[in-house]
């Protein structure tokens, strides 16, 4: 994902190889971000703070190597932040609209790719019986392409626990997909 | 259950290639590089002052004479909180009388007086007399002892009205000769 040589300038201060480390790193972290909050506001703000939490924490950290993982880490923790505070957006109701245009996409354009609103919406469905924990390995599992291990370092969970939230999401996605679609 | 499966991985397939548009990266990046550079302004400004305060401290001599100085600024309160206490402590013991007007006690508030004039001090200026307070305090002692001893002896003289007879006579006789 990104060039050691980048990262280890970061860590020495140099704040212009900062920035191209910011615009090469920000989507990742927006992509988790707004799958795991559904606010594109939110999302953002949460890239803002995870990002300066790396700045400021960037010579604490082993290797460049390491670089992704503590990315992740950090910014699923700023989404776990956001959630207890109750900022999450509203509680999602089972609606038909939603999974109308589920249907309609996988039916008429299963390349085609989603808004951002759709798939907030779409993801905040599938989610909404999950709890932070599982939504987390669900997302970094199945949208993010991770390896149970990347998942394991970043959450902090054991692998048991990981494969047990992610069967338990699995199956929950998998009901609501059997009754409504 | 197939079907199941097949809809599911199609719709993870869909969800995994539809990435959310974060928009322009650039303008994230400025944004937080202009929080980063106001946090360090901030701090900055807050290490200015703290130097401009305080970094005189940091000269050697500076340091260590101002170590003496709290020492010895802390020795010289204890001493005071010291003699201040022993003072409050001899001043609870007396009462201090001001003035040179001697006392003319009544009869009845001569125990008080005389108890006031114990407990003013080891001197009681009276004119141009100067009494010891050891010879107040065996004033005092002879008078109470008088005292309980008459108290003693009127009572005798009450319970036998022979002998309170007695006596008035006696003191009415005696009277009669004074006046004469």
């Amino acid at each position: 994902m990104i060039d050691k040589e980048l990262i280890n300038e970061c860590r020495k201060g140099d704040l212009s190889n900062f920035k191209k480390l910011v615009e090469l790193t920000s989507p990742y972290a927006f992509s988790v971000a707004f799958r795991m909050l559904g606010d594109e506001e939110k999302a953002r703000d949460t890239v803002q703070d995870t990002l300066i939490t790396i700045w400021e924490k960037i010579k604490r950290i082993k290797s460049a190597e390491s670089y992704k993982t503590w990315l992740y880490r950090v910014v699923v923790n700023k989404c776990y932040d956001q959630i207890r505070k109750g900022n999450r957006k509203p509680e999602f109701r089972a609606d038909d609209k939603t999974w109308e245009i589920i249907s309609n996409n996988l039916v008429e354009n299963p390349s085609s790719e989603l808004e951002n609103e759709e798939l907030a919406e779409i993801i905040c469905l599938l989610t909404d019986r999950l709890s932070p924990k599982q939504k987390v390995v669900f997302i970094l599992f199945e949208l993010e392409e991770m390896t149970n291990d990347e998942i394991t370092e970043i959450t902090g969970m054991s692998k048991t626990r990981v494969k047990a939230n992610l069967h338990f999401a699995r199956k929950n996605i998998a009901m609501m997909i059997g009754k409504y679609l | 259950m197939d079907t199941e499966n097949k809809k599911y991985n199609m719709l993870m397939d869909m969800l995994r290639k539809s990435k959310p548009d974060m928009g322009d990266p650039e303008i994230l990046s400025e944004k937080i590089l202009n929080r980063i550079r106001d946090r360090k302004r901030k701090v900055i400004s807050l290490e200015i002052i703290v130097d401009y305060l305080f970094g005189w401290i940091y000269i050697g001599w500076v340091r260590k004479s101002l170590v003496i100085a709290s020492l010895f600024i802390v020795i010289v309160f204890v001493y005071q909180q010291t003699v201040i206490l022993k003072k409050v402590n001899d001043l609870s013991e007396q009462i201090v009388v001001t003035g040179d007007e001697t006392f003319a006690p009544s009869k009845n508030d001569l125990d008080m007086t005389l108890l006031l004039y114990k407990f003013s001090g080891r001197t009681i200026p009276s004119g141009n007399v100067n009494i010891p307070e050891q010879q107040l305090e065996q004033l005092i002692e002879s008078y109470n002892e008088l005292k309980e001893r008459y108290e003693d002896l009127l009572k005798l003289i009450e319970d036998d009205p022979e002998l309170k007879e007695y006596i008035e006579k006696s003191l009415d006789s005696k009277n009669r000769e004074s006046n004469l």
